[in-house]
């Protein structure tokens, strides 16, 4: 404990005459600024920071919290934001809640109009995309993610889920993991991904690189197997036969929990169709027509409606529309397989649909007989929880094979991958094959815009009081004192 | 320890009153009010009108930057004019130290600012009469206010301390807060450490916080350590004058 007369003494000789002036006192100013100036650094690492908001809307979730407090790596935040709007300051309000938590986030914004040649370098097409960047791995996250606006309602508000995606960007890009490779399959035609042109995939190939994902290409013909970093096997619309050595590979593959996406067009078969029937999935031979639900009046290009599951509940959920140009049906087979699960994943809308067989006839309509009758299955995914041997007593974690089969390669081209849903589609179906984990689930912030509807009278009333009778009762007092100080 | 604390403000008291009493008495204080409160009141309308939002965030930063430029003139007067009149030698042979002068100078200039603030809570009447705001932003925010200004006429009052002329004050004056709200702009614009070094020493940076609902403790201590320096400094720069 100090002593009161030790600071009484202290306080005296602060009172002399010498050390008023002169370099004691110059010390003592230097001292008490570094005193001040150490309390505020010390502060900064202790602090606490209060929301005094309705909704909580700045609070960070419990989850974000935790995440933040043990981050380790350095991640760096680039924000691509339009200036001015509503957008922005959300992200930025939001991105500061996190900076105050911990010092290994880096955060920049970036107007993308004043530095085109670095948002090319991210591969930024839109306005507000937010990317988050670790060593090598990257995630970036879009606006139409971000923001879902209610205007319909009474009080219109506009739900955020800012932390959801950005705590999940943080964790996927600081992940311990390595790298999931996603294969695509050549040597049959198949679409290619390096190809710029109308037919190719090369935008599939960015999105998924801007995913986290590195691309290679793998021909198991020469190769006789799958690597054994393939996280995702694509198949993109073989044009040629598929030979037995190759189907018994892929079999292989997907009886030890295998991975696979695979894109069908109609008019052509490969005999691949044995291997999807062997896993339930029973391949048409038609081509689809939807007069109802149809992208610009063509009904061999079908709108899809989807059917509830992981893979299209954000598409439904922001109403984002897919297109599948000249597509053909799928079903799932009567066999039973134990161990397995089908679920439809997107289908005609309508009744008006059906699946034409006749490609002889001049006019196509709809036959009973010969026609597959609506609604139309467009594409499915298949589950199955492969049997493993048990090793003594060693728990073995078990391994489910997953596969998506659409009958439709043209969406994911890069003429028609513009088209948003169609690259979301392609994008979360790889998401939902390599199993992402460690997704956190966090609720979704509404914030409510406080309307204050105004009549004109109101209106005037405020402006009035405001600016012309309050100011004006100021200056009358005024008045009214120096009158006053006048008759003194 | 409850007596020194009872002497000390028994001795600044006579200081504060007779301050405030010269405030006014001067036709200055009732014009600056009155045109504060015609920019306000014009910016609260305007922002109101065209947002049809319920919400004090706009406003209060224009009533800052307001702020920022009638603060020089309300503690022009504070210190400089004393050395003018010579009065301070009259104030020296009272019984109180240079500390008590400052401070009750200071807390002198506070309450006016105070006043003035206590009128411009007529604005979220307003929202609360017509709107469901929400409360706790609009608190935060006239806290934040309210530190803000603490620091704006501190930095005034330091500025009065350096001359015997108050044009000179005002200037000097205006000079320390532009100087602070440039370093504000600059660290928007600078990125990388710089850019977040001279943030954090900005003093709107800090107040943005509160406009959005967050009372920070960092924030807050800001402002007072800012506030704190700027008398420190003021008292020491008259000991030094004196001597």
């Amino acid at each position: 404990m100090v002593k009161l007369s030790n600071i009484k003494n202290l306080l005296n000789w602060i009172r002399k005459k010498e050390f008023k002036k002169g370099t004691d006192a110059i010390i003592f100013i230097v001292s008490v600024i570094g005193i001040v100036v150490f309390i505020n650094v010390l502060i900064s690492r202790y602090n606490f920071r209060y929301d005094t908001t309705e909704n909580k809307q700045y609070s960070l979730s419990n989850q974000t919290k935790k995440v933040l407090k043990n981050l380790d790596k350095k991640v760096k935040v680039l924000a691509f934001l339009k200036k001015g709007s509503y957008y922005e300051k959300q992200i930025k309000d939001l991105l500061h809640e996190y900076t105050q938590r911990t010092k290994k986030l880096d955060t920049e914004y970036i107007d993308p109009d004043k530095e085109p040649a670095l948002a090319s370098t991210y591969g930024i097409k839109e306005y507000n995309t937010v990317v988050f960047e670790s060593g090598l791995k990257r995630k970036s996250i879009f606006e139409r993610e971000l923001f879902s606006f209610d205007q319909y309602s009474q009080n219109p508000s506009a739900t955020f889920f800012g932390e959801e995606y950005f705590t999940n960007a943080i964790i996927t890009v600081t992940q311990e993991t390595s790298q999931k490779s996603v294969y695509f399959l050549e040597g049959h035609k198949e679409r290619d991904i390096d190809n710029n042109e109308r037919e190719g995939m090369s935008e599939i190939k960015k999105a998924l690189e801007m995913d986290n994902y590195s691309i290679r290409k793998i021909n198991i013909a020469k190769e006789g197997k799958i690597p054994d970093d393939c996280g995702v096997l694509v198949i993109a619309s073989p044009g040629s036969v598929v030979v037995d050595e190759e189907l018994n590979i892929l079999q292989k593959y997907l009886d030890n929990g295998g991975k696979m996406l695979v894109l069908l067009d109609p008019l052509i078969s490969t005999r691949l169709e044995y291997l999807l029937n062997k896993w339930k999935v029973d391949v048409h031979n038609d081509l689809v027509f939807d007069p109802q639900a149809c992208y610009f009046f063509d009904p061999r290009a079908p709108i899809p409606r989807y059917m509830g599951h992981d893979i299209t509940k954000d598409l439904e959920k922001n109403k984002v529309a897919m297109v599948l140009p000249g597509a053909k049906s799928l079903t799932e087979t009567k066999e039973k397989k134990e161990g397995t699960s089908v679920s439809n994943l997107l289908q005609t809308t309508s009744y008006g649909s059906w699946g034409e067989r006749d490609f002889k006839s001049r006019k196509p309509e709809y036959n009973k007989d010969i026609d597959t009758e609506p609604p139309l299955t467009l594409a499915i995914a298949v589950t199955y929880w492969v049997k493993q041997k048990k090793e003594g007593k060693k728990e073995i974690e078990p391994i489910e094979m997953r596969l998506v089969v659409v009958g439709d390669s043209d969406f994911a081209s890069n003429k028609a991958v513009q088209i948003q849903g169609n690259l979301d589609f392609f994008v979360n179906s790889v998401n939902w094959l390599a199993k992402e984990k460690d997704k956190i689930s966090i609720r979704a912030k509404s914030s409510e815009i406080k309307r204050i509807d105004l009549s004109k009278g109101k209106s005037k009333f405020i402006f009035y009081t405001s600016v012309i009778i309050t100011p004006l009762l100021v200056l009358c007092a005024g008045i009214y004192v120096w009158i006053k100080r006048r008759k003194l | 320890m409850i007596s020194a604390i009872k002497t000390f403000f028994k001795r600044i008291f006579p200081i504060v009153k007779k301050e405030l009493y010269s405030y006014f008495v001067s036709p200055i204080a009732y014009i600056v009010i009155t045109v504060f409160l015609v920019i306000s009141g014009y910016f609260f309308s305007m922002i109101l009108f065209y947002g049809q939002s319920a919400e004090l965030r706009g406003v209060i930063h224009n009533m800052s930057i307001t702020l920022l430029f009638i603060s020089p003139i309300i503690t022009m007067r504070l210190l400089a004019e004393e050395k003018k009149l010579g009065t301070i030698e009259l104030l020296t042979t009272y019984p109180i130290s240079l500390t008590h002068i400052v401070l009750g100078k200071y807390f002198a200039s506070l309450i006016l600012f105070l006043i003035i603030s206590f009128i411009t809570l007529e604005y979220p009447v307003f929202l609360l009469i017509y709107g469901k705001p929400d409360i706790g932003p609009m608190l935060s925010a006239y806290l934040g206010f309210i530190l803000l200004g603490g620091v704006f006429l501190s930095a005034g009052l330091f500025a009065s301390s350096l001359t015997e002329n108050q044009i000179v004050a005002t200037v000097i004056g205006f000079g320390i807060l532009l100087m602070l709200w440039i370093i504000s702009w600059a660290g928007g614009l600078v990125n990388g450490n710089i850019g977040s070094i001279l943030s954090s020493l900005s003093v709107f940076e800090h107040f943005d916080s509160f406009t959005r609902g967050i009372i920070d403790v960092a924030d807050c201590l800001y402002y007072i350590s800012l506030s704190f320096s700027f008398v420190f400094l003021t008292i020491r720069r008259l000991e030094w004058k004196r001597w």
